[in-house]
């Protein structure tokens, strides 16, 4: 089947089986390799993208379900100001250990912001621990989050 | 020792191939095969990772567990030695060739509407088809002071119907054919009518409004197959009922619990015609329930996405559910199943929704493929008070009206059907 | 110019500037273990100055999220005394140059610390000297400052960049007895310093063995059988090669090593999505040998009926133990069981593979590639000169990646489908094809006097053999901690014969050893009513070296005082028995020596009455010497390495039914959340020794302090793992 996707705002036709989750389109046919694999079962996050701008695992998404809503990936995060916050804090805060999490943590650090700009321990809680960081970067993770949304408020 | 062992890959269920016919079979066999399929025989009469029809399958019932044999044509420990007669004595009065009564764990009562020539065709099938396997058969553990199978003459006297299936003349070749596949080698009745005192089901017929309406067979809610615009398929057209016994899914719902071994060894080889019979049947079948018709509310939407839900169960939703069900309820049909509106999530027995959260689904295999997108379990990761408020949550939202389930219903599920607990699940209609 | 006692060598760099090499023996790693000098051990390293002035170094070691890339180049840096913002880094690929290319035993602190910096100031001293040849000034006049040779008197200066291609030409000078900066003039090393592929991690740039794409490529699944080893008989594979997408699909005969390529079906596709799907619809007939007796059920039986018995294997006999028992006041007797683990690596197991004409190049992210090169060229028949093998940065390690049976599927689907192809396994194959953390059971006594002293110990240790030998990292050594602390005591082991294969994970045989006896001895603790901390210093005694007994993993010995000193230092920051504690709040206490790292960490836990553990937060002390080398990923591996743990504890475990794994992804071993993640604070108590590594020897504590804690908020031992298994609730 062709679909008709629309990734960091570039519409990308590709054929393929509708049955076909977002992730493997992403990675394999559009080579947009920062979205990561880890459990195909939406349970650790690696494969977050966003879904018109909400956070969803690509492992999950069927290309067929896609439709025209907009697809952002880790590539293109940084054109958003919340993306840019969160990157900077990121590497401020000399985030990652191993790194393979991060695209996806920090897709959701950026959904979380967008919603709930001053997000508290309880809100970073609920939208964090769909991501699994398994070099356990966590207290990084939050401290990250928190200095983002600083400057988002300065 | 060595142990030689066939598996499908990744399929923890039962060996799914029929026997390969070694060489043409007369056209009965073919016939009885395809009988086999939509009576599902293969599902009771085979364990995970078993030859198929060996039998072995423990179920339980309110009395004890019995345990399925093995009805391969082994001469020593299977049916090898039936006649005809003896077959059909057991298909279609639950009698064995011995005398003894078989339990009705043994779905004979709608057994009983057979016609003379599928059993026949069974029969040849079963005899001439099947490899052999030498398997014994275990006995069942059920008390003494019920053994004495006697009783169970009793039962049929009060909750058989007759045997034979009688056409009904006001209603089309279409409709009879899918009353006939429904009521007779489908057994749709075992799992989706009511049982009564004695562990009978309350009608096996269209006649009856009870017939087909919905029932809890361990722990998992088979929904009402009739004209229920909210619990049942009302909402669903011809072609979804179809689509649905085809592959497993369509945009309401996916088929999950027991379901999933009808999808995996019956209903998608049967015929179209045959799949349009009974999506016709069953769309004859009126309502037993004045119910108002689904429609989408966006209020617990705009919830989640405002990031502040005031719904218990909205955060647990956000965090596990979400990704994939979405904000809307509304998923990805037919690969991830819908919440909002789906038949299942509504009825006022929770069981398969809270048995789904708690222990995933297992793969659903069409024609040798098996799934691509699958519920993973989440008994691990969420207690009670969790699985409690988030399924009350998915009852309540984007137009669902259903009432709350509490920690304790949870609590006994969970313990129920435990994986690691050696009870077996009240007669396993698998 | 070479310089025969210590190879370190200078030459001009391609495009102008000086390329330094070295070869320098390893007597101060030797030094650092107490072991006699191997000086067949040695380690290279490179360092590039071009002429404008930038600073390539070569790191040698695999990067598996440790931050060893950085690491290693930061002692270099700093010694040759250049801005760290000049320095670039370049992985190496395997080459047999480089000896010691392993990620693993905390091992790259000790062994790199001395050698790297007399690379760096030798480097330092030949630009020196070609600054002072080009002013005429004695080199003991001219200085450096970052990047620059300074001339104080003439106030003249020139840049590493112009002096470069002189220096190149210049005599080396002695290693072993180049100065070296004194650690309190260190501008890097000590110094906060952030990872340089942050800024990529961060944008996603394809950089991790998953993303490695080469021409031509095609992807590849390999179906083994899930019971370790078992032979395949036959499949369906001619139906699968008819499957969309799919290129070749064929069996695999391999052989016995569990360690090696083993018996599958391999299919490969145009994508990983259709390779993958098609391999769903494999039917495969294994052989799966004898599986009598391999179940994690059958296990715990074995071990209880072995503990019955006297153990097969005597590992450590001090004084008598039954004297001991006698003349205790009061003796406890406990049995304590961890279960195997899985290392979850984030990144699932991947290698990119390419054979052509008898020759293959391999991109993976391994942990030790130099015996995976030697596996594919055994078990390909080629010669070792005919790989090469790049290593690819890996989403977590653990441990895990040291063993390298995706390398040769890899490169074995590749030989035989005629085409590059990039092997990628599901966390499924992932967590059913690891080399588990063994798991092991402890039946403990111990006797306490009158006056509550620890006067008798004894283990019966039933863990597990494989092939007739004790597991990989199944087993115990005879200096296990309370050992040579103790007036009568005994160790003893006995086998249960496995047929799943066990392998080292993040801090081995200390990751399940800390927990039986920290807890074991927090329980002694409590029956001779003391508190913890008092007890655990108390069987410290006077500060002494304890010496290692001899045999293959003899060290410097056990320094009973710096454990104290970092457990005085965890009661000191937790706030220690300062507090009282909300009934449901407790605090629990454990210390661990593993890696030549001294920790004591506690931990801060709340049990809600329906049973939940909160885990409140947790406290590391850390005793690793002399030099923190990167505070900023010290704190990090600290960290990690304790949560690590808390997350092992509270949520995982793999279960093996009939000789398989039951379990297959997460939600069944629960990773650690950032929900279940409290504050980690660290801190290192700085000792006059040599620096050590600190990847690994953070974990072992963090299990028993959590176990311990939930004791004392609780009164509930914990006696086996994981914690979710364990019903914690008071109300109904
Ligand atoms: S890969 Fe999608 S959630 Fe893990
Ligand atoms: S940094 Fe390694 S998994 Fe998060």
């Amino acid at each position: 089947m062709q679909y008709t996707i629309t990734v960091n705002g570039v519409p990308h036709s590709v054929d393929i089986d509708g049955e076909t989750p977002v992730l493997w389109v992403l990675r394999d046919t559009l080579d947009l390799k920062g979205t990561k694999f880890g459990c195909g079962a939406a349970q650790c996050g690696a494969c977050t993208v966003h879904l018109n701008g909400l956070p969803i695992r690509s492992c999950q998404m069927p290309i067929a379900a896609v439709g025209d809503a907009a697809i952002t990936t880790i590539e293109a995060i940084g054109q958003t100001k919340v993306g840019q916050h969160v990157q900077a804090a990121w590497i401020d805060l000399d985030v990652p250990q191993c790194g393979y999490c991060q695209a996806g943590q920090i897709m959701s650090a950026t959904a979380l912001l967008t919603r709930v700009p001053a997000p508290t321990d309880h809100d970073i809680n609920e939208a964090m621990s769909g991501n699994v960081c398994r070099c356990a970067t966590y207290t990084r993770i939050r401290a990250a989050i928190k200095r983002a949304a600083e400057a988002g408020r300065a | 020792m060595i142990r030689m062992r066939s598996i499908a890959a990744l399929l923890a269920s039962v060996v799914l191939a029929l026997p390969a016919l070694a060489q043409p079979n007369p056209p009965s066999t073919a016939r009885g095969e395809y009988l086999a399929r939509a009576a599902d025989c293969v599902a009771c009469h085979s364990v995970p990772g078993g030859r198929a029809f060996a039998g072995g399958l423990k179920m339980g019932t309110p009395v004890g567990t019995i345990t399925t044999t093995n009805i391969t044509p082994d001469v020593e420990t299977g049916i090898g030695t039936y006649t005809l007669k003896d077959f059909d004595r057991a298909v279609r009065d639950g009698v064995a060739r011995d005398g003894h009564r078989l339990y009705p764990a043994m779905p004979y009562p709608s057994y009983a509407k057979l016609t003379d020539d599928d059993v026949h065709a069974l029969y040849d099938y079963f005899m001439r088809a099947v490899p052999p396997v030498h398997q014994a058969n275990i006995p069942s553990d059920i008390p003494v002071y019920f053994s004495p199978r006697w009783p169970l003459a009793i039962w049929d006297a009060f909750f058989t119907g007759h045997r034979g299936f009688t056409p009904d003349s006001n209603k089309d070749a279409q409709w009879n054919r899918g009353a006939y596949l429904v009521e007779g080698p489908g057994h749709c009745g075992a799992c989706h009518t009511p049982r009564g005192w004695a562990f009978q089901e309350k009608a096996l017929d269209a006649q009856d409004p009870r017939f087909l309406s919905g029932a809890n067979l361990d722990d998992w809610y088979a929904p009402s197959l009739r004209q229920n615009v909210a619990t049942g398929l009302g909402s669903w057209s011809q072609s979804d009922i179809v689509q649905f016994l085809k592959t497993g899914s369509n945009r309401h719902g996916s088929a999950f619990g027991s379901m999933r071994d009808v999808i995996n060894n019956s209903t998608p080889y049967l015929t179209d015609d045959d799949v349009n019979s009974i999506a016709v049947f069953l769309k004859s079948l009126p309502a037993a329930a004045n119910e108002t018709a689904y429609r989408y509310d966006g209020a617990a939407a705009s919830a989640l996405l405002s990031g502040e839900p005031d719904a218990v169960g909205a955060a647990t939703y956000a965090s596990n559910c979400q990704s994939c069900h979405r904000e809307t309820g509304a998923a990805a049909p037919p690969f991830v199943p819908p919440l909002a509106g789906n038949p299942t999530v509504v009825d006022r027995d929770a069981a398969s929704l809270i048995n789904v959260v708690l222990n995933g689904s297992s793969p659903l295999v069409v024609k040798g493929r098996p799934d691509a997108y699958r519920m993973p379990q989440y008994r691990e990761q969420l207690n009670n008070q969790q699985v409690a408020d988030v399924v009350t949550f998915i009852r309540e939202s984007w137009g669902n009206h259903a009432d709350a389930v509490s920690a304790k219903e949870v609590g006994e599920l969970r313990k129920r059907s435990d994986p690691a607990s050696d009870r077996v699940v009240i007669l396993k209609m698998r | 110019m070479l310089n025969r006692r210590n190879f370190l060598r200078a030459s001009l760099a391609v495009g102008g500037g000086m390329l330094l090499s070295a070869r320098i023996p390893l007597g101060a790693y030797a030094a650092t273990l107490g072991k006699a000098s191997p000086d067949a051990v040695s380690l290279n390293a490179y360092v590039r100055i071009a002429p404008d002035g930038k600073i390539t170094i070569t790191a040698k070691n695999p990067e598996c999220g440790q931050g060893i890339k950085i690491m290693l180049p930061m002692l270099i840096a700093e010694e040759l005394d250049v801005a760290w913002a000049d320095v670039q880094i370049e992985q190496a690929d395997l080459d047999p140059r480089y000896p010691a290319q392993i990620a693993g035993g905390s091992q790259a602190t000790p062994v790199n610390w001395l050698p790297l910096r007399q690379v760096g100031a030798a480097g330092r001293q030949m630009l020196i000297a070609a600054a002072a040849a080009e002013w005429n000034a004695p080199a003991t006049d001219c200085t450096t400052s970052p990047g620059q040779v300074l001339h104080a008197a003439s106030g003249r200066s020139l840049s590493y960049g112009e002096l470069a291609t002189k220096a190149a030409t210049l005599p080396v000078p002695n290693l072993k007895t180049v100065p070296l900066k004194d650690p309190k003039t260190f501008n890097i090393i000590g110094k906060p310093t952030r990872n340089i592929e942050v800024p990529r991690i961060v944008t996603g740039q394809p950089m991790f063995g998953i993303d490695v794409s080469v021409p031509g490529m095609l992807y590849a699944v390999f179906q083994k059988c899930d019971v370790h080893g078992g032979k395949l008989i036959g499949s369906n594979v001619a139906a699968i090669r008819t499957l969309p997408g799919v290129r070749a699909a064929f069996e695999v005969k391999g052989g016995k090593d569990l360690h090696g390529l083993l018996d599958g079906v391999a299919v490969v596709a145009d994508s990983w999505w259709q390779a993958n799907r098609a391999r769903q619809q494999l039917e495969i007939t294994w052989d799966e040998g004898d599986i009598a007796g391999q179940s994690s059920s059958d296990f715990a039986a074995t071990a209880n009926r072995m503990a019955a018995g006297n153990p097969e294997i005597i590992l450590r006999r001090d004084g008598d133990v039954n004297a001991g028992f006698g003349k205790a006041t009061h003796v406890l007797e406990a049995a304590y069981h961890y279960p195997f683990l899985s290392h979850i690596d984030l990144e699932p197991q991947n290698c990119t593979a390419s054979f052509a004409d008898g020759k293959v190049e391999i991109w993976a992210p391994t942990q030790n590639p130099a015996p995976g090169s030697k596996l594919v060229a055994a078990t390909l028949g080629i010669r070792e000169s005919a790989i090469k093998v790049h290593m690819v940065r890996a989403g977590g390690g653990f441990g895990r990646r040291l063993s390298n049976d995706y390398m040769v599927e890899a490169a074995w689907i590749s030989k035989v489908a005629g085409a590059p192809v990039k092997l990628l396994w599901t966390r499924e194959d992932d967590m059913r094809h690891d080399f588990y953390r063994p798991a092991g059971y402890h039946f403990f006594k111990g006797g306490l006097d009158a006056d509550g002293n620890l006067v008798a110990l004894s283990d019966h240790f039933v863990t597990f053999s494989l092939d007739g030998a004790v597991a990989n990292s199944a087993d115990m050594g005879p200096a296990e901690y309370p050992a040579r602390m103790i007036e009568n005591l005994e160790f003893g082991a006995s086998l249960i014969p496995l047929r799943a294969p066990t392998g080292p994970m993040r801090a081995p045989r200390s990751n399940g050893l800390g927990f039986a006896f920290q807890s074991f001895l927090d329980e002694l603790a409590h029956a001779a009513g003391k508190d913890p901390v008092a007890f655990a210093l108390n069987i410290l005694g006077k500060p002494r070296l304890l010496p290692d007994p001899p045999g293959p993993r003899a060290g410097p010995g056990f320094d009973t005082g710096r454990m104290a000193g970092v457990i005085k230092l965890v009661a000191e920051k937790s706030g220690w028995g300062k507090e009282k504690l909300p009934s449901g709040t407790g605090m629990g206490l454990a210390y661990y020596f593993s890696h030549l790292g001294y920790f004591a960490e506690v931990v801060k836990a709340t049990v809600s009455g329906a049973g939940a553990i909160t885990v409140d937060k947790v406290w590391v002390a850390g005793d690793i010497g002399s030099q923190i080398i990167n505070p900023l990923n010290a704190e990090n591996q600290a960290q990690g390495a304790a949560l690590d743990g808390i997350g092992a504890a509270l949520g995982q475990a793999v279960l093996i039914d009939g000789g398989k794994v039951v379990q297959g992804n997460f939600d069944t071993v629960l990773p650690l959340r950032m929900r279940q993640a409290p504050p980690v604070e660290v801190h290192f108590l700085v000792t006059d020794h040599p620096p050590t590594g600190l990847g690994e020897p953070a974990l072992p504590p963090a299990l028993p302090a959590l176990a311990n804690a939930i004791f004392a908020a609780t009164g509930k031992r914990i006696r086996s793992l994981p914690l979710k298994d364990h019903d914690l609730s008071t109300t109904a």
